[in-house]
């Protein structure tokens, strides 16, 4: 029949007939026997069809899609936006049948949700960091008390292997970039080395943050849940005193760690934790700072963020702080292409092109730009830069997470 | 009794493409307003300039009106674009030499053509796949950027490939081939 067959047509190359609204239509589904056998077909089947980011997926069997949309108050065809550059349309659905392939837990599916409408808001420009050939990825960060709740791991190796949560939810983030958005290595992502985090690229703030949530700091309701979106490097710091407490041997005898309980306040510990900050931000992502400008992500641990804190910073103190000491020679800018045609004038305040040759600039456009975060292990003295891609996008976007219960409980929804 | 089999749904999606059409072709490039969009990439301005320095040799062109992309990695800002679509016979654009910027440009190019306003795009080889599967999910399957081998090079490289490729762009804009050779 020649509308079958057209659909199957459809279906082989992974677009689907317009009059379809459903991914679970018969004809844009493959069958598979139902059955242990059947489920390892379907791993191979979704392999074989590049649905995968090169590992295996847990079978979307219409029930676990069901629970996905059970934990939202969504309907499965809202359309939240058409993921570039590909251009796959998201719907509620097609994002939670990405959500099951990925090992979501239901409870995870308004968090992974949030983070695809961020990514989607036109000013993050997800077509070019999709398709460019820098090799940074979407990081997924999880406000602090959303985190606990899901258990998601804002602590030890909060960035590396091991917790269902945070592997998952970067990973549904990635299937849909890669299935709806076409971010397929070569065709739509250009990337030229890639990194091991856009397998998958999540982490939760820690509830030791004596700082505001993330999406509080962009403007969300305080009394809300929310995820951030930061399109980024990752590159580790090692923050240290220099002047002794420590030094190698106290680090590795595990003393002279800065306390925040200790009276620091005849001592400049929390200048040198920032200082290793600022040498960090010119020494790693300087260059693709000075030449496309961006946003830059400072990842500190509770227990340095604390010290800051005893000590009065709260994050604009640490923008601030970054902005000033966080410097290059004017004369060192390179002077590539846009550069050489005067588009640095409209990219960087005016004053940056004004200064001459041995005149620091900063390495971001204003202290904002700045993404202050907190996570990690709360003992030791480790903490990251998140380099950017450029200022044409994947800056810090947040949006509320709202769970199906928390809809049923509000009032003004009743 | 359990079904025997269990559907599994396809999770790339729809995608809804329109299907357009290329721009009718022009008869001749003389007396017409050349548009360039240079997308800030390295040495794309040179390239481009040798390619419409070229062109003016060869035809008579009333005008050409050039502009730099503040952000190569996406298409023109709508004001931009409109005012361009205004003012233009016809587009150069390029030089897509890396992930965003090919996009950008090839999205810039198609629409051009979606709009009436025929249109060239230069686009490395290295970046072919990329070009390819933008246009045509812009429902221009048949849109052809020109495609310059990798590196785009120095100054004088650079400026040789924008001269060799004058008389393909040519043929684009008009749907002839050229018989016209590169200087």
């Amino acid at each position: 029949m020649k509308n079958a067959s057209a659909s199957r047509r459809a279906f082989r190359q992974g677009f689907m007939s317009e009059a379809k609204q459903s991914s679970l239509e018969p004809e844009n589904c493959a069958e598979v026997r139902d059955s242990f056998q059947g489920a390892l077909d379907a791993i191979e089947t979704y392999f074989e069809r590049n649905w995968t980011d090169g590992l295996p997926i847990v079978p979307p069997v219409p029930e676990l899609i069901q629970r996905m949309l059970n934990a939202v108050d969504r309907k499965p065809h809202e359309v939240l936006g058409a993921v570039a550059p590909r251009m796959g349309e998201a719907t509620v659905e097609a994002v939670a049948i990405n959500a099951v392939m990925a090992g979501c837990k239901p409870e995870y599916f308004p968090v992974v949700l949030a983070a695809v409408e961020a990514v989607l808001e036109p000013s993050f420009n997800l077509g070019g960091v999709q398709a460019t050939t820098n090799p940074l990825a979407p990081l997924v960060i999880v406000s602090d008390t959303l985190g606990v709740k899901l258990g998601f791991n804002s602590g030890y190796n909060c960035f590396g292997q091991g917790n269902r949560a945070n592997a998952t939810v970067g990973r549904a983030l990635r299937l849909v970039l890669s299935n709806l958005g076409g971010g397929h290595p070569g065709t739509g992502d250009k990337s030229t080395m890639g990194q091991p985090a856009k397998y998958t690229f999540c982490v939760a703030e820690s509830p030791l943050s004596p700082w505001p949530p993330l999406h509080v700091d962009q403007g969300l309701p305080k009394d809300s849940d929310g995820v951030t979106i930061l399109a980024c490097n990752y590159y580790p710091v090692e923050a240290y005193n220099r002047k002794g407490r420590m030094g190698r041997e106290g680090q590795v005898a595990g003393a002279g760690l800065p306390s925040p309980e200790r009276d620091d306040s005849d001592d400049n510990s929390d200048v040198e934790i920032l200082e290793s900050y600022a040498e960090a931000v010119i020494f790693y992502p300087g260059t693709q700072c000075a030449n496309f400008g961006g946003q830059v992500g400072i990842v500190i641990n509770p227990h340095l963020a604390q010290i800051l804190a005893k000590q009065g910073w709260q994050r604009r103190d640490i923008q601030l702080y970054l902005y000033e000491n966080a410097r290059i020679p004017r004369g060192s800018l390179p002077t590539l292409t846009s550069e050489a045609k005067g588009l640095a004038k409209k990219r960087w305040p005016l004053w940056f092109n004004l200064a001459d040759a041995h005149k620091p600039i900063p390495l971001v456009k204003k202290p904002e730009d700045y993404i202050i975060l907190c996570c990690g292990d709360a003992y030791r003295v480790f903490g990251a830069v998140l380099g950017p891609w450029s200022s044409l996008g994947g800056a810090a976007h947040s949006k509320v997470v709202r769970r199906a219960e928390d809809v049923t409980r509000d009032p003004q929804e009743s | 009794m359990q079904s025997a089999y269990i559907r599994l749904p396809n999770p790339t999606g729809i995608v809804r493409t329109r299907k357009g059409k290329t721009a009718k072709r022009l008869d001749s490039l003389d007396g017409k307003v050349m548009g360039v969009i240079d997308d800030a990439m390295v040495n794309a301005h040179v390239l481009l300039d040798a390619l419409a320095a070229e062109i003016e040799k060869n035809y008579t062109i009333k005008e050409r009106v050039s502009i730099i992309k503040e952000n190569w990695s996406a298409s023109l800002p709508r004001e931009v674009y409109d005012d361009m679509r205004k003012r233009v016979d016809f587009v150069i654009v390029g030089v897509g030499v890396c992930g965003g910027c090919t996009a950008g440009s090839v999205e810039d190019g198609v629409q051009f053509e979606l709009d009436g306003i025929p249109s060239v795009t230069v686009v490395e080889d290295l970046f072919q796949p990329l070009a390819s599967a933008k246009k045509e999910l812009m429902g221009l399957s048949e849109y052809e950027p020109i495609i310059i081998a990798y590196p785009m090079g120095n100054d004088e490289q650079a400026a040789a490939k924008g001269r060799a490729i004058m008389a393909q762009a040519v043929s684009v804009l008009t749907g002839r081939v050229q018989a016209v050779a590169a200087a």
